[in-house]
């Protein structure tokens, strides 16, 4: 179950939270939620609502672009 | 007297009269800045936008100003909101904040905002956003080219009051203009800042006397929801898919090595989603755009393409959705500088975006641009009037082909909807002369419609000394045509010395690591430095070019006969066949 949780850096602190979805910065308000074992945070209920139906979907957690990615991206775009 | 209309939905005149009342407060915004500023980029080039927000920090109004500034305000000014509270702001307050580490596109972009009260509640807040010219950092002008923090790029400034109830905060104050090489004219830049708030303040205490706050308060809510389901409908209409496009900075300043974007745009129902995640990992120098960089573009990259009719406020962004990976190319991880994020690698994210839609809506897009500012910038002391000045100088570049159109000539990239500085303001105020200011032949990407043309401009400098500082790309690179459409020239920045006949490249007279990105570099009376732009992309076969249009542009010396017939295959009629 998500809940909303703020940001506890203090003000002469550079403490920077990013949403796992969309990596926007958060600066007080954040949701978290328990993800496959893993405290995830999202600056919205639609990023969480993405992360779920998008990024687990298509990426997975933690997706790192392979070293060739650049020659697939070549063929799939419109020439 | 108000109108005091208590219905839950406006109807439609009112609404879009109150839409264009907002629209015009900003235009007015504008007008005040543009006549009270001081400095070139303010009052000539227009780097700057005017908008209104509701309570919540969404956009709620604005002009035709610049796009990146108005796809990233909303985000800079709910971090204010979050950051300092509601109940901070107090009426006559004025808050200032720059940091891109809380929302802001880069350093030299500047958001002041003032509540409007009424009845002694805050109703909404009017603002604006200008590029100051002159924030501090390691080069004048404050685009640290070849630097690898933020901190080199300026004072940085968290949300602050600068105003108090009215009276200045003098204490900020003196700390920022000790940090600005010339704070008179950030001095004067500023007031024209705030001055224009005050006009646009006045406006909305009379649209609150006539509408009254809780009819002026739903109609906000109404046109952002309008927005929201206008901008649906049209994504809606494009078929679903995944689409692919990439596209690459040439260098950073600082290593000599490409750096790429890669957008996997889905289209799902009435949604998009723009995923970053295969981009490049972030950049040591200053081409990193930060999070809120990449979502501006996207959603220009959108508006491009879709109808005009819609009212552009945070409600027509609600549907486009953004994927990006903290520490990359595309969203910028602290202390990463990012000064040319917003200039150079902005223009290339939003031709990624429209180069994606071509496989859902091949009719709208267009080719690629320049994608250059061809950032300038020098400083030093006037041998005339003895001062230290600064000067941030961009020059506009060929837009791409459409499916109906050449692309436009010599414009400001679609990130900023700038202008040029006339010649005459610029060898009045600095010691310049501007020997050469012409469209390039041959620059435009060849196609059935080709792109924009390029420019070229030759500066010879009149003082002893004057240090530089450039930020260009599409240097190496060129702007790619579309359907069979050829690129456009290449952009460049060179310099030919005394008793030399030839231009040559930063990097060969200086030793700079980038040609196009570089800092601190001391040129001297009688130099010339010769900036060339780089031109639009071509939409389509260029063998289907009419004729005429061919001869039209040989007319008018936009291309040259070698190049028509390389390009198009173009042969002039003989005088036998004319007769025939």
């Amino acid at each position: 179950m998500a809940q909303w949780r703020e940001n506890d850096a203090q003000w002469y602190e550079e403490k920077m939270l990013f949403c796992t979805t969309s990596g926007r910065m958060i600066a007080r308000l954040f949701l978290a939620e328990e993800i496959d074992g893993r405290t995830r945070i999202f600056a919205t209920p639609e990023d969480l609502e993405l992360y779920k139906d998008y990024v687990l979907v298509e990426r997975g957690e933690d997706y790192r672009p392979p070293e060739n990615i650049g020659d697939t991206y070549a063929d799939l775009m419109v020439k | 007297m108000a109108i005091q209309q208590q219905t839950d939905q406006i109807d439609p005149v009112t609404l879009s009269v109150i839409n264009n009342a907002f629209v015009n407060v900003c235009r007015e915004m504008g007008t005040a800045m543009m006549r009270t500023s001081y400095s070139p980029i303010f009052n000539e080039g227009l780097d700057f936008s005017c908008m209104m927000f509701n309570t919540r920090g969404d956009l709620i109004g604005q002009a035709e100003f610049c796009p990146t500034m108005l796809g990233s305000c909303q985000y800079a000014m709910k971090w204010m909101l979050d950051e300092v509270g509601l109940e901070a702001f107090q009426p006559g307050d004025v808050y200032i904040h720059n940091d891109p580490y809380r929302g802001q596109n880069h350093m030299p972009e500047h958001l002041v905002v003032k509540a409007v009260f009424h009845e002694g509640e805050i109703w909404g807040f009017v603002g604006n956003v200008a590029h100051v010219g002159e924030i501090g950092g390691m080069a004048p002008g404050s685009f640290a080219a070849d630097g690898t923090e933020v901190y080199q790029e300026g004072l940085r400034l968290p949300p602050l009051k600068i105003i108090d109830r009215g009276e200045y905060v003098k204490d900020i104050w003196r700390v920022v203009l000790a940090n600005h090489r010339t704070p008179k004219t950030s001095w004067g830049d500023y007031h024209a800042m705030i001055g224009s708030l005050n006009v646009a303040e006045a406006r909305v205490h009379e649209l609150l006397e006539k509408y009254g706050a809780e009819t002026l308060t739903a109609a906000a809510d109404q046109l952002l929801d309008y927005s929201e389901r206008f901008m649906r409908a049209e994504i809606a209409e494009m078929p679903d898919g995944v689409y692919y496009a990439q596209d690459l900075m040439e260098d950073d300043g600082v290593t000599n090595r490409p750096y790429w974007m890669r957008l996997r745009l889905t289209i799902r129902g009435d949604e998009a989603i723009c995923d970053w995640t295969d981009s490049d990992d972030q950049a040591k120098g200053p081409i990193n755009a930060t999070f809120v960089v990449t979502a501006a573009a996207c959603y220009s990259g959108f508006l491009h393409v879709v109808s005009n009719d819609i009212p552009i406020n945070s409600g027509a962004y609600r549907p486009i959705r953004l994927v990006t990976r903290p520490g990359s190319l595309m969203n910028v991880k602290h202390p990463g500088p990012s000064v040319g994020g917003n200039t150079e690698t902005h223009p290339h994210i939003q031709n990624v975006v429209t180069r994606a839609l071509a496989g859902a809506v091949p009719e709208r897009v267009s080719a690629a641009e320049g994608a250059s500012s061809c950032n300038f910038l020098f400083g030093g002391f006037h041998p005339e009037y003895g001062d230290y000045y600064t000067n941030y100088h961009i020059e506009g570049s060929g837009w791409g082909g459409t499916i109906d159109h050449d692309g436009s000539n010599v414009l400001c990239p679609n990130n900023g909807n700038c202008r040029n500085t006339p010649v005459e303001i610029l060898e009045t105020k600095y010691p310049f002369i501007v020997e050469e200011y012409r469209l390039r032949p041959d620059s435009a990407g060849a196609g059935r419609w080709r792109g924009g043309l390029a420019s070229s401009r030759v500066f010879r400098v009149t003082a002893p000394e004057i240090t530089v500082n450039a930020l260009f790309d599409r240097t190496k690179t060129q702007g790619p045509g579309i359907f069979g459409g050829l690129p456009g020239a290449s952009s460049g920045i060179y310099i030919q010395r005394p008793g030399d006949d030839q231009f040559h490249r930063f990097s060969e007279v200086f030793g700079t690591v980038s040609d196009s990105k570089f800092t601190r570099v001391a040129v001297t009376e009688g130099d010339r430095i010769r900036l060339e732009s780089a031109g639009g992309g071509g939409y389509g076969d260029p063998a289907e070019r009419p004729r005429e249009l061919i001869e039209e542009d040989l007319r008018q010396g936009f291309i040259t006969p070698e190049a028509a017939r390389e390009f198009y295959g173009y042969e002039p009629e003989t005088a036998s066949e004319e007769q025939a």
